[in-house]
């Protein structure tokens, strides 16, 4: 409640013109907005937009602020009428999981967190609200139910729903062989396949000459095929030696003119997980 | 202690499951993850701006 008075005292500051004021109530509660609204929307563009516009419906609706409840709660009540809006707006064309953008570049370096927003936006929005509003924002049963506008016996049930159905999108995504583990999972989640070892024999090549491929491919499910693409565009594909063990012979065409080619090879596994590595073969 | 609990808790979901243990895994440092993103200020600027809160960027 104290906090409350906090709220309509500094609410009266900016009324009465006190800039200060209303530069710490901006400051105070963007990011979270900001990061509600990202969160909900799943596009930065659209976050910032929605906060901009967020912002300008309370600065005008402020002489409304009775205190009632808290500024934060207030203004996240006033975002969720503009997500809303937009919800409605976008629904017609584009179904969200196909608009949400890349995880910004502090998000990219956490595993973690790249793996639950995708499981966030896979959510049905209405879970997907109350699991922000609580989980990210910090916010209580009865203050959803307040910034949504449905009872709180509703909210408690979609936040049962929504961590029932976060975990079966997580559980889906985790690759079989994880359950082995022993090694740090986050080294397995990114080394699904991986082009370990490759050597060409002779170095250089040379025209007319006989060409020898091999190639070591790491991977937790079987690999399907592990083929060239060769400077022409054309495809040469490996023949399997043993599970891990690949190779190619190829005679090097006589009119191949001498220089450096790039080459770039590629391992497929039988779960459609696919590795490329960049190398080059010279011919003399 | 919070770390004992955690390590046993951890053992269990590990011995009977690992795929809970990474999901809870994921939950947890995800969520942390994601309550630390920041905003672009660039917006914030401009906000300041639109309300006469500040003269120039």
């Amino acid at each position: 409640m104290m906090r409350h008075w906090k709220d309509k005292w500094l609410v009266q500051r900016i009324l009465s013109g006190d800039k200060a004021a209303g530069e710490q109530f901006v400051i105070e509660h963007y990011e979270a907005i900001f990061r509600f609204l990202r969160n909900l929307t799943g596009s930065k563009e659209d976050a910032e937009d929605l906060t901009q516009q967020t912002f300008l419906r309370a600065w005008e609706a402020l002489p409304n602020f009775r205190g009632d409840s808290s500024l934060s709660t207030w203004l996240h009540s006033i975002a969720y009428r503009e997500y809303t809006h937009w919800l409605r707006s976008r629904r017609e064309f584009v179904p969200l999981d196909e608009i949400v953008d890349m995880p910004d570049e502090q998000a990219n370096q956490n595993l973690e967190a790249v793996l639950l927003r995708w499981a966030i936006y896979r959510l049905a929005p209405e879970h997907r609200e109350v699991f922000v509003l609580h989980y990210l924002q910090g916010f209580s049963v009865s203050e959803i139910a307040k910034i949504i506008g449905i009872p709180a016996g509703t909210v408690k049930s979609r936040l049962f729903f929504a961590r029932q159905k976060l975990r079966e999108l997580l559980s889906d995504i985790i690759p079989e062989p994880v359950k082995a583990l022993g090694k740090n999972y986050q080294e397995v989640l990114k080394m699904a396949v991986r082009i370990a070892e490759v050597t060409v024999t002779p170095s250089p090549l040379r025209p007319g000459s006989s060409a020898h491929a091999k190639c070591r491919v790491e991977a937790d499910a079987p690999v399907r095929r592990v083929y060239a693409l060769l400077p022409d565009g054309s495809t040469v594909t490996f023949r399997k030696v043993s599970e891990t063990e690949f190779e190619l012979s190829e005679q090097v065409p006589w009119d191949a003119p001498s220089g450096t080619y790039p080459v770039t090879l590629v391992a497929e596994t039988e779960t459609g997980e696919r590795a490329t590595l960049a190398t080059s073969i010279t011919i003399a | 202690m919070r770390w004992l609990v955690s390590l046993v808790r951890n053992l269990w979901l590990y011995c009977g499951d690992a795929r809970l243990w990474l999901i809870e895994r994921i939950m947890v440092r995800g969520l942390h993850a994601l309550r630390q993103e920041h905003a672009p200020t660039r917006g914030l600027r401009k906000l300041l701006l639109v309300l006469g809160l500040k003269r120039s960027a």
